[in-house]
């Protein structure tokens, strides 16, 4: 019997997980792996989640989490 | 002295030059040209990067500008409005250079797009900068539904194609009383020093002066030139005449032989 891969797409990329559900701000710290105060911001499933509400969103397997930082632009 | 300080959402800014941070050689060629322009306003995208690359690019300059982050490479309103939330939760402003440009070919604004887009994120509060083609009743338009600045491009972005259409240009100028700042298209430091003198507000520019062969000269030329074409426009220049005016007296010279 093939097992199923479960896990998280985070920027594009696959990170395969064995709990069924999680929290957002868990999922960013874990992935970051700092504490540090950056200046990023975060979207899952094509939807803004503001930083208040990290903390009680929860992210289910095969959800798609895109953080994006501040950078070069014209 | 007179300060002719330019006020957007009641701040007061020296400059009248806002610089894009794209395309740079480097961060240190990119900090020296934002220093030797004298720019307090620097644009900057949102962009999945590791999260190092973006500290290095923000710590390079932070607190020193105020931050206008873009919407570059949105075509839609959804990724747009997406796009500026992240941003404004990301910088903490809520001012937006809002793009939605219609192709990748031309990279040119789309305005209906536009149009629709600055109406849902005004409402949202955002201070909207819209980067929009050299349409006159475009641009008014977008003042009138309350956009912090209308910004029309002279040429397409990175064209360096100068100035295609300055009698728009004039009209719009005509046309919209509050802040047009001139975005996409400059070439040369005179593009920028025209369009000063036909009485704009601001110039933002980046692929002139980063991809130029030496941009912190470059930045210096366009600081320069900003600057020549704003007194040009102050100081009122003299109307054009089909006939000569001379400049000294004939009276009192020798007599003709």
């Amino acid at each position: 019997m093939t097992k199923i891969k479960t896990g998280l797409y985070i920027n594009g990329k696959f990170f395969s997980s064995d709990v069924n559900e999680t929290f957002l701000d868990q999922v960013l710290f874990k992935f970051l792996k700092t504490k540090k105060n950056l200046r990023f911001a975060v979207v899952v499933n094509d939807a803004f989640v503001q930083r208040s509400d990290w903390k009680k969103k929860k992210v289910f397997f095969n959800d798609r989490i895109e953080i994006v930082f501040p950078f070069n632009g014209g | 002295m007179n300060k002719d300080n330019i006020i957007i959402d009641n701040k007061s800014f020296e400059s009248r030059l806002i610089m894009g941070t794209g395309l740079y050689p480097n961060l240190k060629v990119l900090n020296e040209s934002l220093q030797i322009s004298g720019t307090e306003i620097v644009t900057v995208a949102m962009r999945k990067v590791d999260y190092s690359s973006s500290e290095s690019f923000l710590k390079s300059f932070e607190n020193k500008y105020m931050f206008l982050p873009n919407t570059a490479g949105c075509f839609t309103q959804k990724e747009a409005e997406i796009t500026a939330e992240l941003s404004r939760e990301a910088l903490e402003t809520n001012w937006l250079k809002l793009e939605l440009i219609s192709d990748e070919e031309t990279l040119l604004p789309d305005p209906i797009e536009l149009f629709n887009t600055c109406k849902i994120l005004i409402k949202k509060k955002f201070k909207i900068f819209a980067y929009c083609s050299d349409d006159p009743v475009l641009c008014k338009r977008l003042e009138d539904i309350g956009c912090l600045a209308v910004m029309p491009l002279v040429s397409p972005i990175g064209s360096g194609l100068g100035i295609r259409n300055e009698h728009n240009l004039e009209i719009i100028r005509k046309m919209c009383k509050g802040l047009v700042i001139v975005d996409a298209g400059i070439g040369k430091p005179s593009d920028a020093a025209r369009v000063m003198e036909l009485g704009f507000d601001g110039v933002l520019l980046n692929s002139s002066v980063a991809r130029s062969i030496n941009p912190i000269l470059m930045a210096e030329a366009m600081k320069l030139a900003i600057i020549s074409g704003r007194k040009g426009f102050l100081s009122g220049p003299i109307e054009k005449s089909k006939r000569a005016i001379k400049s000294t007296t004939f009276s009192g010279k020798i007599s003709n032989f």
